[in-house]
């Protein structure tokens, strides 16, 4: 299962960004049975775009057959893309990669169902 | 010949400037100050409205094999398509037509998405003028429906500012009135859209409004001054009130001389 962690720097040592179409990179951490596979660290190109930053972040992450996206605040396009596709959207903005993925797997993350404000990314992006 | 009103800052005359140009020359006003048009307090009568609108693609979903081609031909991140599904967002379209031009399976059509309406009123010049409605974000396609009914005479009302809304009002006209007053706020807003004239390869002539405060901008100004409005209590109750300047009538007749032989 492929799960997706808005990141900075990217890596299980970074925090997870409160951010989402405007995080400046993920974290795709593959996870089986449990136990961590890999980790890709994606640079988010569309960080810097004008508008739609966060329908085409999910719209890549969906096409990468991630399942499972972690973050501290997601918006109303973003969420409805990532609500289409499938995708499950969780809670832990602040808290650290590797802590955030061990508590998603034992089901502790709460899940993100409400969009935050439009927009509330675009002048928060974490540098 | 179409006579542009603008001024880069906000709140310095434009409008007055432009409603008395009209109204003492009898020359048509297009008010392009979409987002929040004024003019019409000025000019009463017989209204004439119109919707206008803007093409948005609808995906037909039984045509579609959601291959994506669409998806990456928009420039503004406005379709998504997922395994099974297409959908767009129409406030992100910015109606280029590229979806539906490049969809393999003419699964794509485009429909009208309500952008606003134009407004034109019978007075004792004739006022057309757009009202954008809320919620949509730009403002330029509903400029250019206003002014495919503009004549080859016109006074024009701009927006504020000099980005897209300011180039799009200018860019039609044959010579264009920046309105300044005498401050460092106005000046430096000038200078901004004197700029943007340059870049547009405009004619252009400053009129000062509040002329005979303190602020000497007219030492400063590199560019043909065409007519100064004074200071005045008298003026400023009149525009209080949503007058037209009746005993100044002279000034904007000048101004209009000087503006055509620019």
């Amino acid at each position: 299962m492929k799960i997706a962690v808005s990141t900075t720097n990217g890596g299980l040592d970074d925090k997870v960004s409160d951010v989402f179409g405007r995080a400046v990179s993920f974290t795709i951490v593959d996870v089986e049975n449990g136990d961590i596979k890999s980790v890709e660290v994606v640079r988010n190109d569309y960080a810097v775009r004008g508008g739609g930053a966060g329908i085409a972040v999910s719209q890549f992450l969906a096409d990468k057959g991630v399942e499972v996206v972690i973050t501290g605040n997601v918006g109303p396009n973003a969420l409805s893309v990532l609500n289409s596709a499938g995708i499950k959207v969780y809670r832990a903005g602040g808290m650290k990669v590797s802590e955030a993925i061990e508590r998603f797997l034992k089901g502790e993350l709460e899940p993100i169902l409400v969009p935050s404000d439009p927009k509330f990314g675009r002048h928060r992006r974490s540098i | 010949m179409r006579i542009a009103v603008a001024s880069g800052k906000g709140g310095t005359g434009k409008t007055t400037v432009a409603v008395n140009l009209a109204y003492f020359n009898k020359i048509d006003l297009f008010d392009l100050d979409v987002e929040e048009p004024n003019d019409h307090i000025f000019f009463k009568g017989e209204r004439k409205e119109k919707v206008v609108c803007r093409k948005v693609p609808k995906v037909d979903e039984s045509k579609c094999d959601y291959c994506g081609i669409c998806r990456d031909v928009c420039e503004y991140n406005a379709i998504v398509v997922l395994k099974d599904k297409a959908y767009t967002f129409p406030e992100l379209c910015h109606s280029c037509g590229a979806c539906s031009y490049f969809c393999p399976r003419n699964a794509i059509e485009e429909v009208d998405k309500p952008i606003g309406k134009i407004v034109e009123v019978r007075s004792d010049v004739k006022l057309t003028y757009g009202v954008l409605e809320i919620g949509e974000a730009m403002p330029t396609p509903l400029m250019r429906a206003v002014k495919r009914k503009m004549g080859k005479k016109a006074i024009i009302d701009c927006p504020p500012g000099t980005s897209c809304p300011f180039v799009e009002s200018v860019i039609d006209a044959d010579v264009c009135i920046l309105v300044c007053e005498p401050t460092p706020f106005s000046y430096h807003d000038l200078k901004l859209a004197m700029d943007v004239m340059k870049k547009l390869d405009k004619k252009f002539g400053v009129v000062i409004n509040k002329h005979g405060l303190p602020f000497r901008i007219e030492d400063k100004i590199q560019a043909p001054i065409i007519g100064r409005i004074p200071f005045s209590r008298e003026i400023a109750e009149k525009y209080s009130k949503g007058e037209l300047l009746f005993d100044y009538g002279e000034i904007f007749r000048e101004i209009y001389d000087r503006a055509v032989s620019l």
